[in-house]
């Protein structure tokens, strides 16, 4: 039943990417900058926040701010073709309803580092955000935030760092915490801990076609995937040297194909699913690797952002790398759109 | 050699002109000698052609010159940068030139609030004055829509937020203690926001809120004061001013609001001078009558605990001995502030500026960064060190340690150290100045220091070793001062004692001319007086019943017992001492001095002087 759900889910993703035109026709490469250059409060901070480009091997980057921010994460409306935007920032979240012309700041002080954001496909008032100091929604598109920490009582369950929609089931949720894995049934109202003992989680995502299948990674214990939706979890480092994960990334156009970064790791790939994994860096100066994103309908086409070098690119699906701008750049997440 | 007479005949006339140390008797004294102290800061600045805000804001103020303030206001809006350290300066001058300023000058000034999106930042001082700032732009320029702010709210909404954010702190500070506490760097910051909104805000209940703010971290700064010197532990204090206290913006306040010490000019006080903001006349005596010695204690909270800890703002315990000729205060000791921590010194009146002595465990960690940094922690080093550099410097002179405890008694303090294996760093520094007129290495153990009329023993719990450390000749207030190496340039700035004994800890024993006689006396004392210890590793423990015939008993981390009796650190007032009290929770902090007396209610938003 939820392979059925998911399999409705991504044929309407595919009409909609097909149909609409949306605000590019080709692939857009959407990057989010913690800033372009080590800064400390203060001072100024040049271009951090948010830059674009066509998916391709180019380093014409285009700005669309907002500056003086910490930016974490971004997300996308996509029925609305990206006119609705929200961003993570460590001065809470921004919206905007206008392509990214205009901005609001929707929250105010009660929530600050905001670190991750998602947008509900299918009713975009409907917002989830977290920060270290918990999970918070929006009903009403911003007007409004409530804080949801049922379940999550300790101050390490509280510091959550990523968001998953469950794509079978846009009413459960998991999140990645210091605490481990939570799981939230009700729209993220109240949470349950899942059977994962690793704390320190980092990164969690679900693989684009199975809905049952889940990866997280963590701070010192590397990559654990789970097969049934989030409860049993298993590790999975068959030629992994390295313990931080920051960054798993499934291919959408196989998603067998995995890649993973983290603090130091160079870029890991997996063929196998998981299985087994593959270390490169020919190209990388920087192996401090925050985000990885793979071109929708070009798997030799990847992305990888770096804390402090930006961005580089690979063209053979990830054997080599070579820059491709951003200079300075401390990047935490690289999206690739295709509307 | 008649130039020289004459450059000297100059810098002569300058030093007599200005207002040094003089104690005002009355309080009409005071406000005049206070008027005077200001006018010669502000010469400072509304005579000065360097293009900065400090320079606008004096030259609006003083109505010297007005074109030229307007041609450096619109040189500084060409490029905004700085966020709230920004926005407070831009707005002071907006608000103090505005019937001033040309026309052109202000549509500038009201653009930039518009597209000049100033970050909010990440800490207490950042947030206070963001929305400091913020409120009074509000003011200034209501009822715009969401399109003419930076941040995309309206002018009531952006006021709203700012009220209730700066209430909230108010709050949270009167109740559990402020979070940046006892900076002698960051007092500024917090001055600068208080009195911002005393001095300019249109709203009754802010204004208010302002000056009795104003009133209250002057006043805690004004019990731990000696003689331009902040006394005891600290938040958060930079190196470079811990060796030199005048660089510190406290030493400034010290000097324009008490009316003690050498004149300095931080600027960073220029716009709370400028207000219309007056000491109390309680506080002001609270800052200078030492005639008695005092304990003052305090309880703080640690600032944001965001992982990797049990409580979001554990308590900080704090504990001042004051006499008139020195201080010595300590936190209770563990990671209570990130990275500029100082968990204890002791300051005394002689030697200036190198009139301090104290130790640590000069520590780092990712545990650390993780406990109060979001970002992922393995990466967010190198982003802490660029900025504070000497942070990961097994030679640092600032940082608190998880493996550090004190246990302080009046003028005797004794630090425990119990340090893991493989711990950054597995060593102990004590810093001892090298202009002490004493520094006595007793075979008996005890370190018997003299300054002027302070004395100081030492009794370090496991052998050490002494190094020089030298310090640039001239460029006093470099940053990067310290060396291990003379090459000619330097000159001998102090003594650094190291231990490398994972079980550690040391006595510091702290007498003055008139609590023992003479030196000689202070040293024969002491050497009847020999600390026990057990350096067992899990239980590091001491005991030693001290000069004054207290006995002291420590165990690592936390069993403290005086005279037999368990000392519970939990029984902390926010405010104790013959000065300022202030129960936890109570929002009401009560200041004394003699017949002098007022109360801050902060829940009724009220204060009350008695004569």
């Amino acid at each position: 039943m939820r392979k059925f759900f998911h399999i409705l889910y991504f044929l309407i993703f595919l009409i909609i990417t097909q149909v609409h035109s949306g605000f590019s026709k080709e692939p857009t490469v959407y990057v989010v900058t913690l800033s372009t250059s080590y800064a400390h409060t203060g001072m100024a901070i040049p271009l951090s926040a948010l830059f674009y480009q066509p998916a391709v091997v180019d380093s014409n980057w285009q700005y669309m701010g907002r500056p003086n921010n910490r930016i974490y994460c971004m997300d996308f409306h996509l029925a609305s073709k990206g006119k609705i935007m929200a961003m993570a920032t460590h001065t809470g979240v921004h919206q905007s309803s206008d392509f990214g012309k205009t901005w609001k700041v929707t929250t105010d002080w009660r929530m600050t580092e905001v670190n991750n954001i998602k947008i509900n496909q299918q009713n975009p008032d409907l917002i989830y955000a977290s920060s270290p100091y918990g999970f918070y929604k929006t009903t009403d598109g911003g007007k409004h935030w409530t804080k949801h920490n049922d379940g999550l009582e300790s101050i390490d369950a509280q510091f959550v760092s990523s968001i998953v929609i469950d794509s079978a089931n846009a009413n459960r949720l998991l999140i990645s915490t210091e605490d481990g894995v939570y799981i939230s049934e009700n729209a993220g109202n109240s949470w349950k801990r899942s059977s994962l003992s690793i704390r320190n989680i980092r990164i969690i995502v679900q693989h684009p076609t199975n809905p049952d299948i889940f990866a997280v990674g963590t701070e010192n214990n590397g990559i654990y995937f789970s097969t049934d939706g989030g409860n049993i979890w298993s590790k999975r480092d068959t030629g992994v040297m390295h313990s931080a994960f920051y960054t798993i990334t499934f291919d959408p156009n196989n998603p067998e194909v995995i890649y993973a970064g983290g603090f130091q790791t160079g870029i890991y790939k997996s063929i196998d699913g998981g299985k087994k994994w593959k270390n490169f860096f020919k190209g990388l100066d920087n192996l401090d690797i925050h985000a990885v994103a793979v071109t929708p309908g070009n798997s030799n086409l990847i992305y990888a952002g770096t804390m402090g070098n930006g961005v580089y690119v690979s063209d053979d699906a990830g054997k080599s790398w070579q820059y491709v701008g951003i200079k300075n750049g401390y990047v935490n997440e690289i999206k690739i759109l295709a509307l | 050699m008649g130039k020289k007479l004459f450059i000297f005949f100059i810098l002569f006339s300058t030093v007599v002109k200005l207002p040094c140390f003089a104690q005002e008797k009355t309080r009409a004294e005071y406000l005049k000698a206070f008027d005077k102290r200001v006018q010669w800061f502000v010469t400072n600045y509304d005579t000065s052609t360097r293009v900065s805000y400090n320079t606008i804001i004096a030259r609006y103020y003083s109505n010297k010159n007005v074109e030229l303030a307007d041609k450096m206001f619109l040189e500084l809006l060409e490029n905004p940068k700085g966020a709230m350290f920004w926005m407070f300066p831009n707005i002071s001058a907006y608000i103090t030139g505005k019937d001033k300023m040309s026309p052109q000058v202000k549509a500038a000034a009201r653009n930039a609030w518009k597209t000049y999106a100033p970050s909010r930042g990440d800490t207490e001082n950042h947030w206070a004055m963001y929305y400091a700032s913020l409120l009074l732009a509000t003011e200034q320029w209501r009822n715009l829509p969401e399109s003419e702010w930076f941040n995309g709210k309206s002018s009531k909404e952006n006021f709203d937020e700012a009220k209730e954010y700066l209430f909230e702190w108010a709050r949270i500070t009167t109740t559990i203690g402020q979070g940046e506490f006892d900076s002698p760097d960051y007092l500024a910051e917090y001055l600068i926001a208080t009195s911002m909104i005393a001095e300019w805000a249109q709203d009754g209940e802010v204004k208010k809120l302002g000056s009795m703010l104003t009133d209250y971290i002057l006043a805690d700064f004004a019990a731990e004061h000696l003689d331009q010197q902040y006394i005891g532990g600290y938040s958060r204090i930079y190196e470079r001013n811990l060796m030199r206290f005048q660089i510190s913006a406290s030493s400034t306040i010290a000097y324009i609001y008490f009316g003690v010490g050498e004149p300095l000019k931080s600027g960073w006080i220029l716009i709370p001078a400028l207000t219309s903001y007056r000491l109390p006349e309680v506080i002001r005596q609270i800052a200078i009558d030492r005639s008695k010695p005092y304990v003052h204690k305090e309880k703080k909270r640690v600032r944001n605990v965001i992982r990797y800890g049990d409580k979001r703002n554990p308590p900080v315990y704090k504990y001042t001995y004051m006499t008139k000729d020195y201080g010595i205060g300590s936190l209770h000791g563990g990671i209570l502030q990130p990275i500029q921590q100082l968990t204890w010194n002791v300051r005394y009146r002689y030697g200036k500026p190198f009139s301090l002595i104290f130790g640590l465990h000069p520590y780092w960690s990712l545990l650390e960064i993780g406990m109060f940094f979001p970002e992922e922690v393995k990466s967010s080093m190198a982003g802490i060190t660029a900025s504070k550099t000497t942070y990961n410097n097994p030679d640092k002179w600032n940082g608190g340690s998880p493996c550090e405890r004190t246990f302080q008694h009046k003028n005797t303090l004794i630090a425990l150290y119990d340090i893991e294996p493989g711990t950054t760093s597995e060593h102990i520094d004590g810093f001892f100045p090298a202009n002490l007129q004493e520094r006595i290495i007793d075979e008996s153990g005890w370190i018997v220091c003299k300054a002027g009329d302070t004395y100081v023993g030492w009794y370090p719990l496991a052998p050490g070793e002494w190094s020089e450390e030298y310090e640039i000749k001239k460029q006093q207030f470099n940053t990067k001062t310290s060396s291990k190496v003379n090459d000619g340039t330097m000159e001998l700035r102090n003594y650094r004692l190291r231990s490398f004994n994972l079980q550690n800890g040391y006595v510091v024993e702290v007498r003055s001319k008139d609590e023992v006689g003479s030196f000689k006396n202070f040293h024969k004392k002491l050497l009847s007086h020999i600390p026990k210890a057990d350096l067992k590793p899990g239980a590091v423990s001491v005991s030693y019943v001290n000069l004054s015939g207290d006995k002291m008993e420590f165990t690592f981390p936390g069993k403290r017992v005086l005279n037999g009796k368990f000392i519970d650190l939990t029984n902390y007032k926010l405010f104790e001492g013959p000065f300022l009290n202030a129960e936890v929770g109570s929002q009401k902090l009560t200041l004394t001095h003699k017949n002098l007396k007022m109360v801050l209610d902060f829940k009724k938003l009220e204060r009350k002087e008695y004569y």
